[in-house]
Order: C-alpha cells, then sequence, then structure tokens
C-alpha cells in the first residue's frame, strides 16, 4: 500500500516535471538549443497566477486567473523569441545557452522583485482536499496534476500531429531549408513555439503550486526536468513526459528505501546509466538525419 | 509570354560575387535549362529567385511583379516552387505529409493535386504512409518534384535533379519532366550537370560561367554550338581541334 501511494504522489510529481521538459523539447526542436530559463518560466507562470488569482492580490476567480496567466506566459515566450533569440540566429548553440540562462535570472530578479522571496501559497479550490478508499489517499492536487498533464500532452499532440501549422512546425524542425522552400514562414512557427512553451511552463507551474508554496528559486526544478528531457531523448515529445514520470516516481521510492544523499542524486544517475546504455535517449528519433 | 524575367542579378556569397550580372528569361509553358561547371553560381541564381539567399543588384520579376530580395513565403505564394539539390525532403514525416506540406501556402483543398502527383509517382502513393527518410534516391527526388507541383506553381524551378541517381532513373526522372511540362503545362527553369539530357529534355538554354551568362539560345542552336559540342557534351571526334585545346579559348571569351 504505502508503495502505491509513493508512486501515486511520485508520478504527480513526475508529470510536472513532464510537462517542463515538453517545453525543453519543443525549443530544442525549433531552435536548436536548450533553454535553460525553463524552469523559470514555470516558477514565472505560477506568479502570475498567483498575482491575478489571490484574495490579497488582484482577487481574480480562479478559472480566469490561470488562463489569463497562460496567456500572458504565451505573450512572454513569444517575445522572448522575437526580441531576443532571433537576433542570434545562426550564431553557436553555446550563445543561446548563455542567454537562456541569464534570462532565468532575469524572471528570476522580477518575480523576487514583485513577490519577494519567501513561500506564498496559490489559492486554489483543491487545495487540502483528498479522496480516499482502500487504504489510500489521494490528494486532489495530486489527481487534477495527473488528469491535466494527460489531457495537455494529448492536445499537444493533436496540435503537432494533425493541424497544418503543427505539421509545419514539425517540418521546421525537420529540415530548416525544405521548410522554407515550401513556404513555411519559419521565424514565425519559432516564435509560436516559445509561447507555447511559455504556456505549457506555466501550466506546470500552477500544477506545482497547487500542490505546495512557491517562491523564486522553484524554476531550479528545470534541472530536474533536463534531465527528464534527456532520459527521453531531448527530441521527443512522448520521450519527455515518460522521463519526467520515470524521475517523478524513482525519487520518492529513492527517497523511502535508500539512504539520503543516494537518494537526492537519483534523477541523476539515471540519467547517466540512460546516457552510457542509450546515448541518444529512450526514444531517439529512429535514424540519424540524412543529407 | 515571359513568366520569369531576371536582369542584371547580382548575388553575393560573403566578399564572393557569385553572380555578376545574370539576364534570363522563362516563357510560359517553357523548359529552360542552365548549363554551367561547378561553382558556376546556378544553385546560387536558383536560391536568390527562391529568395533564399538576397541580391544585392538587378530585379527578378515574376509576371512582371518584382519579387526580388522576398521572403521565401511570399516568393512560394507568388508562383513559385523550388525542387531543391539533394532533395531535401522531411526524414520523419510521412510522404502524404510532406506532400501536404507542399501545398501549405495555399487556402483551397489540395486533394486533386494529391491524387494528380499520386498518378505521376505511382511508388509515392504505394508508400504514402512511410517516413520519408526511408525512401531511396530516386523516390525521394520523385518526392521533392511532388512536393513542388503541389504549390500548384507557376513556376517550377529543378536543381540538379539527377544529383546521385543512376543513369536508368535519371531517364525516368527526365521522363516525367517532360510530361508534366507537355501534359500539365509546367513551365520550368531547370538547372543540370548532365548537359546531355537537360538538352534533350528543354527548349531554351543558357551557359552560366563564372557567375555571367556567356550563351543563350534554344536547345538546338546551343547543341550545335562547337563549344558547347567540346566543353559540355565531350565531343570526342574533336580531332585537330581537340589537340590544340590547351591552347584554344572559348569563343566567348
Amino acid at each position: 500500500m504505502e508503495v502505491i501511494q509513493l508512486i501515486i504522489g511520485g508520478l504527480a510529481n513526475g508529470c510536472i516535471y513532464g510537462l517542463v521538459a515538453l517545453g525543453f523539447v519543443m525549443i530544442y526542436k525549433s531552435s536548436e538549443g536548450v533553454n535553460f530559463a525553463q524552469g523559470d518560466m514555470m516558477m514565472l507562470g505560477a506568479f502570475i497566477a498567483l498575482g491575478l488569482g489571490n484574495a490579497d492580490e488582484l482577487g481574480l476567480p480562479f478559472w480566469l486567473a490561470v488562463p489569463l496567466a497562460i496567456a500572458i506566459m504565451f505573450g512572454v515566450g513569444w517575445g522572448v523569441e522575437r526580441v531576443v533569440v532571433r537576433k542570434l540566429f545562426g550564431q553557436p548553440q553555446f550563445a543561446l545557452v548563455i542567454l537562456t540562462i541569464a534570462l532565468g535570472f532575469v524572471f528570476r530578479f522580477v518575480a523576487g522583485s514583485i513577490w519577494g522571496y519567501s513561500p506564498l501559497v496559490l489559492e486554489t479550490p483543491f487545495a487540502g482536499r483528498n479522496l480516499g478508499g482502500g487504504g489510500l489517499v489521494i490528494s486532489l492536487a495530486d489527481l487534477v496534476a495527473i488528469v491535466v498533464t494527460l489531457v495537455l500532452t494529448l492536445v499537444l499532440w493533436l496540435f503537432f500531429a494533425r493541424t497544418k501549422v503543427g505539421l509545419a512546425a514539425q517540418a521546421a524542425s525537420q529540415n530548416q531549408m525544405a521548410a522554407y522552400i515550401v513556404g513555411v514562414p519559419v521565424m514565425r512557427i519559432n516564435s509560436l513555439t516559445w509561447g507555447l512553451a511559455g504556456a505549457v511552463a506555466t501550466v506546470a507551474g500552477v500544477l506545482y503550486a497547487t500542490r505546495g508554496a512557491i517562491d523564486p528559486n522553484i524554476g531550479l526544478l528545470g534541472i530536474k526536468a533536463f534531465a527528464a528531457a534527456v532520459i527521453g531523448g531531448l527530441g521527443s515529445l512522448p520521450g519527455a513526459l515518460i522521463g519526467g514520470l520515470i524521475i517523478g516516481v524513482v525519487e520518492p521510492l529513492a527517497g523511502r528505501y535508500i539512504p539520503g544523499e543516494l537518494s537526492k542524486m537519483s534523477p541523476y544517475i539515471i540519467m547517466l546509466v540512460v546516457l552510457v546504455t542509450r546515448p541518444g535517449g529512450l526514444f531517439a528519433q529512429m535514424h540519424a538525419k540524412k543529407v | 509570354m515571359t513568366v520569369l524575367s531576371v536582369r542584371n542579378l547580382e548575388t553575393y556569397y560573403g566578399a564572393i560575387k557569385a553572380l555578376r550580372g545574370v539576364s534570363i528569361d522563362v516563357a510560359q509553358g517553357e523548359i529552360v535549362t542552365i548549363l554551367g561547371a561547378n561553382g558556376a553560381g546556378k544553385t546560387t541564381l536558383m536560391k536568390t529567385i527562391a529568395g533564399l539567399m538576397d541580391p544585392e543588384k538587378g530585379t527578378i520579376e515574376l509576371f512582371s511583379k518584382s519579387i526580388a530580395g522576398q521572403d521565401p513565403d511570399r516568393v512560394v505564394r507568388a508562383g513559385i516552387a523550388l525542387v531543391p539539390e539533394g532533395r531535401e525532403v522531411f526524414p520523419y514525416l510521412t510522404i502524404e505529409e510532406n506532400l501536404r506540406l507542399g501545398a501549405f501556402t495555399r487556402r483551397d483543398n489540395p486533394a486533386e493535386d494529391l491524387a494528380l502527383v499520386y498518378d505521376y509517382f505511382p511508388i509515392l502513393k504505394e508508400r504514402r504512409k512511410q517516413a520519408a527518410g526511408y525512401l531511396s534516391g530516386g523516390q525521394q527526388q520523385m518526392l521533392a518534384i511532388g512536393r513542388g507541383l503541389m504549390a500548384r506553381p507557376k513556376l517550377m524551378m529543378l536543381d540538379e535533379p539527377s544529383l546521385g541517381l543512376s543513369p536508368i532513373l535519371t531517364q525516368e526522372i527526365f521522363g516525367i519532366i517532360s510530361r508534366l511540362n507537355a501534359e500539365q503545362n509546367v513551365t520550368m527553369l531547370l538547372v543540370e550537370q548532365n548537359a546531355h539530357i537537360a538538352l534533350a529534355t528543354a527548349h531554351t538554354g543558357y551557359v552560366l560561367e563564372m557567375g555571367r551568362i556567356v550563351m543563350g539560345g534554344t536547345t538546338e542552336k546551343l547543341r550545335a554550338s562547337d563549344d558547347i559540342q567540346e566543353f559540355y557534351l565531350g565531343r570526342s571526334d574533336a580531332g585537330e581541334r581537340g589537340q590544340k585545346r590547351w591552347k584554344r579559348r572559348k569563343t566567348w571569351r
């Protein structure tokens, strides 16, 4: 029973890692670089939702505050691509890495200077409510996290696989020159991808905030999510989600059954094992790009 | 009627002038070929027309409307489809998805054109659910041509369609190119290293050397020219002329 309990909590956690990892993968595929500010975008999204929704802030209803926060963060992601990332077009990948690390700091200071550095709690309809049965206690927040992640993943999959724009985004990530040739406005597609990454990060942030207090440093969770994305293959959306779930589930189990310091390292140990045994990640695309 | 008219086009790669004032015309319903050695600027010319590179000077007009220096998606919308050198398919997407992307700039339903492409390339229909990366080189070339057709272009530009293909496949591809031109009335600009087949397929031709057009005319006239015979068709019975080849300058220099 205890194990099942741990696994459920771990899955909910893993969903959040998975969503942040999805953001890593989307941007990696469109801009060919890692957005190290992804975790901080999650943090900023959570704070914006808090600023809009909490009674002592703007006090909007929760169901209005969250979509609004998602829309704002879509705009932030879009704007970051439009104003800064696009300027780096043609520069080495490393430029984007440094840029996004710096952006992460900026987001952290912005959140810190507006909302302070002490932990705050997002007021949600799910706080403290549990579902019980058969000796298990499942918090409503965990359940919401799992359901929302599944739905969002399905929506994203439908978007990329079934819509014309989604297909164009895939095309642009597979062969940028060919995408230009068939008339895909690649730059605009990249902005859209960054916007989507911001929106997904906000969903992750709100889910995180329903399960505990937030402060400007929660974005460091992005490091674990990055490990999740690497485990999944850093190019595969389902891989990112599954990588997140693996880390999410292993963490509490390791925390329970393995001595302290070692258990904290468990996500990275998994990442190393995956990288050594399957360098392309668990869900690497089938074959290398042909020229 | 003139579809495409290029005048005094100059394009740079960094500091290197790749096109030094190129002027060509493509008439409605024609296949126009551009011959030239490696590095003559053929691909640069294609890329500049397609909007992938910006010209420094000169004009490019499609049906008398300027398209020089515009973004590639605008050029595609204006009616020019490029079938690039080296095919450049989307390797992880299925063949049908690749073809549908060819119609990305169109608002109407491309079902009719999809049927047309499958009609010309039955192998693509057979394998339409497979990832394009698994196709052979010849099939990828067919896919690239099919993708170009999906835009229903007013001008289709083919860059080196025989690249890396066996002689038999090359024949097959050029047979289809001729048929598309004759049956569907597709106007084409064709860049090709294989001068034999290019001159047999096209109606008009230009010779591009070192970024300049040095000769132009109907393909019959080009085929009859001594210089073309010697330098592009590799005539072996050059006799006396051939012996002194190292001394001789081409007539256009």
